[in-house]
């Protein structure tokens, strides 16, 4: 007896190709009821592409079904069964389980019946007994659904703004991580391994402000950068105040610490020049680092040179570096602060507090910690000593306060709070018990200080008047202005910025 | 017997064809209940036929043993009717020895026989019939003496005047593969019945088989195979019939008292048998149980008094079950 199993074939191919059909239609209801649900999530959430992701959800299911469904095998059973019920009268089932008795001596009755299937199988027209039809009421119901979701498309959606000025936030955001780039690739300054560090630092910082979808990772970014940046130099600048009080040289130490360059002059024509040459070179001589080595020994130069304003120059470089200085790497941050503040003032309300975050990156050093210490040494100038620090950002206020009782090395400035400020006008918040943010405070700074963020000032269904936030935004700003130990210059721009913005 | 030739298959049909050509000759119309009386008959199970007066029942039967030449005998049941009537007994002969008690075969010793009104001779008449139509043997005074085969026992009953008459009991009916309802002849067949006997000489009906023939067809017919699924299918049919089993249907559950035996099964896979190779097909087909469904079961199945007070007829129970299945095939 001939198998059937060959006879089958087409009928198995043609009930793949069917099925194939069926799913794939099956697939595109499926795949145009997801694409009509991303098309009205996307009407809540801001989604990129949509139209893409639609039309590719439809596509994958519409070739996942069709896939499916033809590579899924088809049992030789079934395709007797299913050709049975079209007109064989279970001919071929009925041949195909005796198939398995065959023992070479076959009744004539099961020869004839094997026969008569393998004869009616030859004659059965698959194309007209399993016509590729799909199924009507999936094919309504997908296009149904597809037009509905084409039909939301062309609906206003309020969410298009977003996504635009989103794109535009991280077209700026691309600029400037460019500019930071390049700014980085000019670094210059004394220290080479300064140099190298300060250029990883924007590195990170131009990556991750590409990275960055809102303002707010920027900001963070930012932040992050510029308190990688001061740690670097606050060493520097401790450095130096550390090898000229060791000099006794106190009084020019505070001169140092204020950032007035004409006080610091001033100590420096106080000291006798001879001495302070001699002070300043065997300080330059003691120090470890590389960029107060160099600005000691320029100093020292200066003096001998008898260019005090020079020397003032020198020592302030190094000094001021504490305070927040801007030099040129603290520039491109500033910049770049400045960019992503407009940036997220243009994306409305997808920029909390950004206003807020630049004032704070103003007064960050705004805290002063307070301590004292005793130690013993046998070299003069060095010893350990404990005390408390305590201290609070300008911003703070109301917010967050450190306690602790770490050893601390001299004085010192509590580390700033990242996100505090954004109390002020976060519309996140409104309405809202606000969030629980825990620090863990380093050496020199405290303990662990655990923040309580307000709601927020104002509320959802209530607008603040401009003038208002202004107005608060400004006495803030002045506030912290004043508190912090920035140099005049920056002090009074600060200040006509403000008012500028209250004209 | 010897083994079933490729031959005899094919002509199968043929033979079939051959016996219902000559029935026609006598039988106007009543297509249906023709291939079933020849169905019960291929397959070995007994038959009732059921109709009002006058359908030709009597007539056909008589035909068919002309047809097959097979020793025919006809007995009308009435209430007074003995069992000895049919079954035959002993009477006293005398011979040259001397008296002697010899058998006299009744009505029974035949191989087609016409229990014409069964319903009208009483219970223990009609018990009479239980052991010639399944055993195929009568038992008189101790002495079992086998009945000729081919042995077909066609009963009718009239299902109008009921007064007076002993409604078969179930157990007898049960022995019945099939019982076959005799319809009205249409107006066209009515006027060929007319014609055909009031008018002058017809032409005679041929001898176009014998038992042995009948025999050999009944052995080529039991060799058709049936596929799992369709068999499955007709031994669902039956427990679907009955209301006690669980994954009964809600009709059988609603409208049925008791279901078919077991021998409805048998009767239903051996007269599909038949129905297929009498279509031209080697197999059984669901459609071959489908067909063969009513006749098979309709005197098997008896209706609740909910089914009764609703109107309901084993028929359309039959039906509705058959339609149920069809879904799920």
């Amino acid at each position: 007896m001939k198998p059937l199993e060959t006879a089958l074939r087409p009928v198995r191919l043609r009930m793949r190709l069917e099925r194939s059909l069926t799913w794939g239609i099956l697939g595109m209801a499926i795949g145009a009821g997801a694409a009509l649900m991303l098309r009205l999530g996307g009407f809540l959430w801001p989604i990129k592409g949509l139209w893409v992701l639609c039309s590719l959800c439809l596509l994958a299911s519409i070739l996942l079904g069709g896939l499916i469904g033809f590579l899924w095998p088809v049992s030789i059973k079934r395709a007797a069964y299913q050709v049975d019920h079209c007109g064989l009268m279970a001919r071929v089932q009925t041949a195909l389980e005796w198939e398995k008795y065959q023992s070479g001596e076959e009744h004539p009755m099961i020869l004839l019946q094997h026969q008569d299937a393998q004869k009616a199988l030859e004659a059965f027209d698959i194309r007209t007994a399993l016509p590729l039809r799909p199924r009507k009421s999936v094919l309504i119901i997908a296009f149904g659904l597809i037009v509905l979701m084409v039909g939301l498309g062309l609906v206003p959606n309020p969410q298009h703004e977003v996504l635009q000025s989103k794109a535009i936030f991280k077209q700026e955001m691309g600029k400037q991580a460019a500019l930071v780039e390049e700014g980085a690739g000019k670094l210059e300054t004394t220290d080479p391994k300064e140099n190298q560090e300060s250029r990883k630092i924007l590195g990170d910082l131009a990556r991750d402000l590409r990275k960055a979808d809102s303002p707010r990772e920027a900001l963070s970014a930012l932040d992050q950068a510029q308190r990688k940046l001061e740690n670097l130099w606050k060493n520097d600048a401790d450095t130096l105040r550390n090898e000229l009080a060791n000099q006794g040289k106190n009084d020019l130490v505070s001169a140092l610490e204020k950032g007035d360059a004409k006080d610091t002059e001033n100590e420096l024509k106080a000291q006798g020049a001879h001495q302070l040459v001699q002070s300043l070179t065997q300080a330059a001589q003691q120090t470890t680092s590389s960029s107060v080595q160099q600005a000691l020994s320029q100093a020292a130069q200066a003096v001998a040179e008898g260019n005090l304003s020079q020397a003032q120059m020198a020592l302030n470089s190094i000094a001021a570096a504490s305070s927040g200085s801007p030099g040129q790497a603290a520039a491109l941050i500033q910049m770049a602060r400045n960019a992503t503040a407009r940036a997220g003032q243009a994306m409305g309300n997808a920029v909390p507090g950004s206003a807020a975050q630049a004032l704070v990156s103003l007064g960050l050093q705004a805290g002063s910690g307070q301590g004292s210490g005793s130690g013993v040494g046998s070299t003069p100038g060095q010893g350990a000593g404990g005390g408390a620090g305590k201290g609070s950002t300008n911003l703070d206020a109301g917010y967050q306060n450190h306690s602790g009782n770490p050893p601390v090395q001299g004085n010192t400035a509590p580390k700033e709070k990242v996100g505090v400020y954004e109390a002020i006008y976060d519309p996140t918040r409104l309405d809202r018990e606000g969030e629980l943010t825990r620090e863990r405070g380093d050496i020199g700074d405290g303990e662990t200080t655990q923040a309580q963020l307000g709601p927020g000032l104002g509320s959802v269904d209530e607008n603040v008047p401009y003038p208002q936030v202004a107005l608060e935004y400004s006495q803030s700003a002045v506030q912290a202005v004043e508190n912090a130990k920035l140099p005049t210059y920056a002090q009074k721009w600060v200040e006509s910025y403000f008012a500028s913005l209250l004209e | 017997m010897s083994m079933i030739s490729k031959e005899e298959i094919l002509s199968f049909g043929d033979k079939i064809d051959e016996i219902r050509e000559e029935i026609a000759k006598e039988i106007v119309g009543q297509e249906t209940v023709i291939q079933q009386l020849l169905t019960a008959l291929i397959a070995g199970g007994n038959v009732l036929l059921e109709g009002v007066p006058g359908l030709g029942k009597t007539r056909l039967v008589r035909t068919l043993s002309k047809v097959a030449s097979l020793p025919f005998s006809r007995i009308q049941f009435t209430p007074d009717l003995m069992p000895a009537d049919i079954t035959g007994t002993n009477i006293i002969v005398k011979t040259e020895a001397g008296n002697e008690f010899r058998f006299q075969p009744g009505p029974l010793f035949a191989s087609v026989i016409l229990a014409d009104e069964i319903n009208r001779a009483t219970p223990k008449t009609q018990s009479a019939l239980l052991e010639a139509m399944q055993e195929q043997s009568v038992t008189v005074a101790g002495v079992s003496r086998p009945l000729g085969d081919p042995y077909f026992v066609l009963a009718t009953q009239n299902p109008i005047e009921q007064e007076g008459t002993y409604p078969l009991p179930e157990a007898q009916l049960d022995r019945f593969m099939l019982k076959i309802l005799v319809e009205f002849p249409s107006l066209q067949e009515l006027g060929q019945i007319v014609g055909l006997t009031t008018g002058g000489e017809h032409e005679p009906v041929r001898q176009v088989t014998d038992g042995e023939t009948l025999l050999r067809l009944r052995q080529i017919a039991q060799s058709v195979p049936i596929a799992e699924a369709v068999q499955a299918y007709a031994l669902k049919l039956v427990l679907h019939t009955h209301p006690e089993l669980p994954g009964a249907p809600e009709i059988t559950r609603s409208f049925v008292r008791y279901g078919a035996s077991p021998r409805a099964a048998q009767a239903l896979i051996s007269t599909a048998r038949v129905r297929a190779l009498m279509q031209g097909r080697y197999n059984v087909a669901f459609e071959d149980i489908d067909a063969m469904a009513l006749p098979c079961l309709r005197h098997r199945i008896a209706l609740n008094f909910e089914g009764l007070s609703q109107g309901r007829t084993v028929e359309n129970v039959i039906c509705d079950l058959l339609q149920d299945m069809a879904q799920n095939r």
